[in-house]
């Protein structure tokens, strides 16, 4: 299976919605008529993984809210879009089966806020063959990030991390950093990523996988100081992150090891589990904004998911910006013009979408591109006087940490 | 690479294997029930102390009301459930265990949520003594104590006491012993509170050595149930060591490579092998 782990972790980060979220003002969608749209609906789809390993269909329930939204303010020049999205119960041979019907049956001209561990395993090549395009809340496994027609508004495990290896480099100057791999599908592709990254800027590397069903981890602890690492990752199961930080503490590494680790682990509670210990030591990369951030696009977010009844957890605003991104595009086409092909030229058409909810923009990026990643741009939290803290600016990946 | 580091660490977590191995040994030899509830009520029993110290208790009586808590539980699982299922095969008591461990993993779940492990910490957790330059903290230190002293008062009560002697008694012939007057439900309700107070001090201390997580330390039974096994579910020295064993081998097997990969595997391969071992000794397996 392509990266439970993480995918279970996107199931949990449910609980980055508890952030605070301030207050709820009239939700801002498109057209802002108030009227309903009448006209012919426009037909868009959806695969999420709602069983199985885990459930993160929250992406799609974000952008559903926002088409409701759209629904019920004029729609797309009067047109309405019909959204549905189904359960691929983390079966590749489910979601080619969800994907041939949202794609045959039900004539979809695009994919939006799909949210599923499976995917992009199973449909990528037929994508790209039916001509559609998949704008993704959450991509999970490498095909995500290395197909012509799928696009994701998260950054993914392999390039979330790679903003805070890029930060622990050039901010905290690390000079030999570790990679454990955890024995999963995927792991390998994010380690290769760390690797090329690292060496390319004369830092040390290592690395070595375990075995994350044994509850040792002290000795996995163990295991990584013996590496002779100033720096390392952290790729195991979100969840596991305090075992991992209490091991760390138990060796007293927490000074001489600087821990990075990807959005999963940004848990509201963990500052409190993790204990004082790791204030100003320990390093998360943010691919969305906290929830309590106060941002105008963040605002209509939380007040879109309370006036549609959708939880506004964290892969949420990765549907809603899906979604988001999507009206775009389909404003910019005349309502009679609206079908597979000229929305999927629209769609490859955004660039620079800004939202505060991305720490910069997003872009589809080049076209042809067979590697593409459009949320290139996160933030670094730290846990900072037992609560996070999300530190000033952006870190934003280079072209060339972009690749397979 | 150095190993020793890994001896350390291994010593932790093979103490706490070998007090739940010690514990599962006990009931099985005096109740001939194997626990599969072990780890879920040492869950408990960890969950209930992070309560109490989230609510400000002092940390001492805390924990000792965590294991109050599993040794109830577990005695009153022993005195209404099991003790209708005393004429029954041993299959069929084991496996109810099973359906005591999940209602508690419910429970548990329930109550705390399947979310972020929590953290239990003593004050022993970052005091330390270097030996052969290994860092051995003195939460270490204590559970290697606590197996071992769980070891010697296991022998001392099974020796020395009319309890003990009952349970040796039901250990060797269940209808005999009751026809000669051991009263067979009052020595099973015994030794469940006895197995109930050792699962709460080993869920203490693997939710302060390892993860405070209802699911984890349930099934944290298996590696324990491994030590028992070695010690072919009779003797408790065997359950001790096999307990040490589980724990080192799968802390040493993080420095081998491509074996790395496995090592939760090892507590399971040690029993396999321990089983083999048993049943070519005739006069083991009886059991």
């Amino acid at each position: 299976m392509t990266f439970v782990r993480f995918a279970l972790a996107a199931s949990v980060l449910a609980a980055i919605g508890l952030f605070g979220a301030s207050a709820f003002a009239a939700p801002d969608c498109g057209m802002n008529t108030g009227q309903a749209a009448t006209g012919v609906p426009i037909p868009i789809g959806a695969i999420v993984t709602a069983s199985g390993a885990a459930d993160i269909s929250s992406g799609a329930k974000g952008a559903k809210a926002y088409f409701d939204c759209i629904n019920a303010n004029g729609g797309i020049h009067g047109r309405p879009i019909d959204y549905s999205f189904d359960d691929d119960q983390t079966r590749p041979d489910k979601a080619a089966e969800i994907a041939k019907k949202m794609v045959e049956d039900k004539k979809a001209v695009a994919l939006i806020g799909s949210s599923s561990l499976v995917d992009c395993i199973a449909t990528s090549q037929y994508y790209q063959q039916a001509g559609i395009i998949s704008l993704m809340a959450g991509g999970v496994a490498p095909q995500c990030f290395n197909a012509r027609n799928i696009a994701t508004t998260n950054a993914g495990p392999r390039y979330g991390l790679l903003g805070a290896v890029k930060y622990a480099v050039e901010t905290l100057h690390v000079k030999h950093m570790a990679c454990p791999q955890p024995t999963v599908p995927g792991a390998d592709w994010v380690c290769a990523g760390v690797e090329g990254y690292v060496k390319s800027k004369g830092v040390d590397y290592s690395h070595f996988t375990f075995d994350q069903q044994s509850a040792d981890y002290d000795s996995l602890i163990q295991r990584i100081v013996q590496t002779g690492a100033d720096s390392t990752i952290f790729l195991g199961s979100p969840p596991t992150i305090v075992p991992f930080l209490a091991a760390a503490e138990h060796a007293d590494v927490g000074d001489k090891l600087k821990i990075l680790a990807p959005s999963p682990v940004y848990f509201p509670d963990l500052p409190k589990a993790a204990g004082p210990y790791w204030n100003d030591k320990f390093w998360v990369d943010l691919e969305w904004g906290p929830t309590n951030s106060g941002g105008p696009d963040m605002n209509n977010f939380l007040a879109v998911m309370k006036a549609y009844n959708a939880t506004p957890d964290s892969l949420a605003e990765g549907g809603y910006l899906a979604a988001r991104i999507a009206v775009q595009a389909l404003m910019s086409i005349p309502a009679d013009k609206i079908d597979r092909a000229t929305v999927t030229a629209a769609l490859q058409n955004v660039q620079d979408f800004k939202s505060d909810i991305f720490c910069t923009s997003w872009s589809f990026g080049p076209k042809d591109a067979t590697s593409r990643l459009g949320n290139r741009s996160g933030w670094i939290a730290i846990i900072h006087a037992g609560n996070w803290q999300v530190l000033p600016g952006c870190v934003t990946l280079d072209d060339s940490m972009v690749m397979k | 690479m150095n190993l020793l580091p890994f001896v350390a660490t291994g010593i932790g977590l093979g103490a706490v294997y070998a007090l739940s191995g010690v514990g599962l040994v006990l009931l099985y030899r005096a109740a001939g029930t194997l626990n599969f509830a072990f780890g879920a009520l040492g869950a408990l029993a960890a969950h209930c102390t992070w309560t109490l110290i989230q609510l400000d208790a002092p940390t001492a009586p805390s924990w000792i009301a965590g294991i109050i808590v599993s040794a109830l539980a577990s005695f009153l699982y022993g005195r209404y459930v099991s003790a209708r299922l005393v004429d029954r095969d041993r299959t069929v008591r084991a496996i109810c265990t099973l359906g005591f461990a999940l209602a508690i993993l419910g429970a548990l779940t329930t109550i705390w949520g399947p979310g972020l492990p929590r953290r239990l910490t003593l004050p022993t957790d970052n005091m330390f003594v270097i030996w052969l330059g290994l860092r051995l903290s003195y939460t270490r230190i204590a559970a290697l104590l606590v197996a071992v002293l769980a070891v010697i008062g296991v022998g001392v009560l099974l020796t020395q006491t009319r309890t003990g002697l009952a349970m040796r008694a039901l250990a060797s012939n269940r209808v005999v012993s009751q026809t000669i007057g051991v009263r067979i439900r009052a020595t099973d309700a015994i030794a469940w509170l006895i197995s109930g107070m050792f699962a709460g001090v080993a869920g203490l201390l693997l939710g302060d050595l390892v993860v405070l997580n209802p699911l984890t330390l349930t099934f944290l039974v298996i590696p324990a149930m491994a030590a028992a096994i070695i010690g072919a579910l009779r003797s408790m020295i065997g359950a001790f060591v096999g307990g040490m064993l589980c724990g080192m081998a799968e802390a040493l097997l993080i420095g081998v490579p491509d074996l790395a990969e496995v090592r939760s595997a090892a507590p399971y391969v040690i029993a396999i092998l321990a089983m083999a071992a048993i049943m070519r000794a005739p006069t083991m397996a009886r059991e």
